[in-house]
């Protein structure tokens, strides 16, 4: 049974209802409606971003939902990215971002693993200049502050 | 009205204008990292290992604020070490709660296996950690008075718990009880502090609440965090069989960065236990940096290393399979995994082929692998007595990391040999003749070298090694001269002797000048310094050597 999802820019998606529910923020809403084909919207998602989501949760239709209790499994905890996803995250930083956003606020965990994952693989061998390099991040710490907590973490650089 | 119209036309205008800034803006303020909502920047904290997350805590005020919280804390320790760990401090405290049942004796340190569910930690959290003791206990202070359960007396700075001999890793006596919040007693926490003997019985142990969300608890965390971290275990922190009597010692010492050794004086049952636990995944070098006198504690000695899982019982390590073995059976098998250059081995004492301490890394890699898990490191002899082995330190070297990779000796094998410390003996080929560089100017054997005119740098001349004893000059070792008569006096003597010989020759009927010639051929030969036989110079020096090795050494 399809779904009708409608980015912030008014674009009607038609997707099936098991794609769709891969977000649990669209499931709820899908519970709450009933049995209505009434469109979705989805004010804090673009177009550009919903196609890359609705591509995600098409290739991860059949993947087993994840339980929070399930969260002991080491390879859920891997640092490892699968191929597909690898692929699927190369994109420029700014779509990155809004996957990452879109994710979060549509409630799909997995994809926002990969997202962080992806992020935090971009981080990893960085100095804290380098970090702010790559991320546009501003430097609000005072030359005091920031001394004092690199000295608070110097023991992380050998672990 | 129309002034209205087109002031708010105006307005219109200026709202799509300020519309069209602030999506610009809003595009502009949402590419900054620091500005993703907290959940998603915690998400990626967690994803990192912890030295790219020290990093990352250092690029923004907001981004610190988020991730230096106890929550996060609380996730990356129990990700990294497990929840069990935690057990002891979020449970609610015993009936009988007597601080010495929980701590460990140490009168009788025996080979103890640590159970993830019973690691005690010393509870003055922050003075675990010499480098933030002056900048967080005033922090603490204040926070502690809002903390029910500090204990004033436990409010004073205590002195570092550093771990005693025998590293405090004992099976909890506790029994689990559900955790109760009602009965907020606070007791969830326990600290000894007075599990050592040095420190004074009336030390009231600090009771911290992990169970709360304050600074305190968080910064127990971080300090438990930080211990169990650490890729480096120091002697101090293994658990060895028999430390602390006749058998091993803790020594103080500036040989080792850590101020102490483990130093082995005679031991039948030789077990030497590390632990490191919750390793990250990837590749590994084992490196025991150790100072070796006597090939008897490694030669048939096993190094092994087992993997256990975070919930595994590590009780079971003897029997378990060894993810890495090393047993050398020769000196020259112990050598090769050192940094030393092993030249010689088998000719010269044990203890000359290490200039000090040595690294030795244990052949093979160690694969953690998906998960963090805990390593069980291994020094095993149960045969004979042994004696000759100071400890400093264990390490895993990861393999994977650029930074670390490059202490492997694997990886600079010649270089690191050459450079590790271990001067190389420049002998020059000649079997324990040390040269005249090494012992220029001290000890006794320059002065033997002096007085018996023996120069042992100076080759054996080929061409006058066979020659007749007839044209063999030798040199009259007078026994005065050793005893460090002046050379003055000994040769007034001879001359008084020769003096007296040609009178007795003369008395004897013989001619003055034939006298004098004899006392001059007796001069001739008293010419100093001529060269001994070759033989009788290499016999002596090498009982000058066995005399210089045993005072002097």
């Amino acid at each position: 049974m399809p779904v009708i999802l409608v980015s912030s820019d008014n674009q009607d998606f038609k997707v099936d209802k098991e794609v769709a529910e891969r977000s649990i923020l669209i499931k709820n809403m899908l519970e709450d409606v009933g049995e209505s084909d009434s469109p979705i919207p989805l004010p804090n998602v673009t177009a550009a971003v919903l196609t890359k989501v609705i591509e995600y949760c098409e290739h991860h239709r059949n993947d087993p939902v994840q339980v929070p209790e399930e969260t002991d499994d080491p390879r859920k905890r891997s640092n490892d990215i699968e191929e597909w996803d690898m692929k699927f995250m190369q994109v420029d930083q700014e779509m990155l971002f809004e996957i990452i956003l879109a994710a979060n606020y549509l409630d799909i965990k997995p994809l926002l693993d990969v997202g962080c994952k992806t992020v935090a693989n971009i981080i990893k061998g960085k100095t804290p200049e380098e970090i702010r390099k790559a991320f546009n991040i501003v430097n609000d710490f005072t030359p005091e502050e920031e001394a004092q907590i690199k000295k608070e973490n110097e023991w992380a650089e050998d672990r | 009205m129309a002034d209205s119209f087109k002031d708010t036309k105006g307005k219109d205008t200026k709202g799509k204008d300020t519309k069209g800034k602030d999506t610009k803006d809003a595009k502009d303020i949402k590419k900054s990292l620091s500005d993703m909502p907290a959940e998603v920047l915690i998400q990626i904290g967690l994803a990192l290992p912890c030295r790219d997350f020290g990093r990352f805590l250092q690029t923004n005020r907001s981004i610190h604020s988020c991730l230096d919280s106890h929550y996060v804390w609380h996730q990356r320790f129990t990700t990294r070490f497990g929840q069990a760990i935690l057990k002891d401090k979020l449970n609610p405290p015993l009936s009988n709660n007597d601080p010495s049942k929980l701590t460990p004796s140490s009168a009788h340190p025996s080979p103890r296996f640590p159970s993830s569910s019973s690691q005690i930690f010393h509870s003055s959290s922050n003075n675990n950690s010499n480098n933030n003791s002056a900048n967080t206990s005033p922090t603490l202070q204040q926070q502690q008075q809002f903390d029910d359960q500090v204990d004033p007396v436990s409010a004073a700075p205590s002195p570092l718990p550093s771990p005693a001999s025998s590293p405090r890793m004992t099976p909890s006596t506790a029994p689990l009880m559900p955790s109760d919040s009602s009965s907020d007693d606070g007791n969830g926490g326990e600290g000894s502090s007075s599990s050592r003997a040095k420190r004074p019985p009336k030390v009231k142990p600090r009771r911290i609440d992990l169970r709360k969300t304050n600074m305190v608890s968080k910064e127990m965390l971080i300090d438990m965090y930080k211990q169990l971290s650490r890729m480096t275990l120091p002697a101090e922190d293994m658990m060895i069989a028999h430390m602390g009597n006749q058998f091993w010692r803790m020594i103080t010492s500036t040989e080792s960065k850590y101020g102490k050794l483990a130093e082995l004086a005679s031991v039948w049952w030789m077990d030497v236990v590390a632990v490191f636990v919750g390793v990250p995944p990837g590749r590994y070098k084992v490196q025991w940096r150790l100072k070796v006198t006597s090939d008897a504690p490694v030669v048939n000695t096993e190094f092994r290393a087992v993997l256990f899982d975070k919930h595994e019982d590590q009780s079971t390590a003897v029997e378990k399979k060894s993810a890495l073995t090393f047993r050398p059976m020769s000196k020259q098998e112990f050598v090769a995994q050192t940094d030393s250059p092993g030249n010689r081995v088998n000719k010269k004492p044990f203890r000359n082929l290490f200039k000090g301490f040595t690294i030795l890394e244990l052949p093979g890699e160690l694969h953690v692998e998906v998960d963090y898990q805990n390593v069980f490191l291994q020094i095993r002899n149960h045969d004979d007595w042994k004696s000759g082995l100071y400890i400093d330190y264990v390490r895993l070297v990861n393999l994977d990391d650029p930074e670390q990779s490059q202490e492997s000796l694997s990886n600079g094998l010649h270089g690191k040999r050459v450079a590790a410390g271990n001067e190389p003996v420049d002998d020059e080929g000649e079997e324990y003749y040390p040269s005249s560089s090494s012992s220029s100017s001290s000890g006794p054997l320059p002065w033997f070298k002096q007085v018996l005119g023996i120069n042992p740098d100076a080759g054996i001349d080929t061409q006058h090694r066979f020659r007749s004893r007839a044209t063999r000059q030798f040199h009259p070792v007078n026994p005065s001269d050793l005893l460090d008569v002046e050379k003055g006096e000994s040769s007034a003597e001879k001359s008084e002797s020769s003096a007296e010989k040609s009178q007795l020759s003369a008395e004897k009927g013989e001619s003055p000048s034939t006298a004098r010639n004899k006392s001059n051929e007796l001069e001739e030969h008293r010419k100093p310094v001529e060269r001994p036989d070759a033989w009788y110079r290499l016999l002596t020096f090498l009982f000058i050597y066995c005399l210089y090795i045993c005072f002097w050494k």
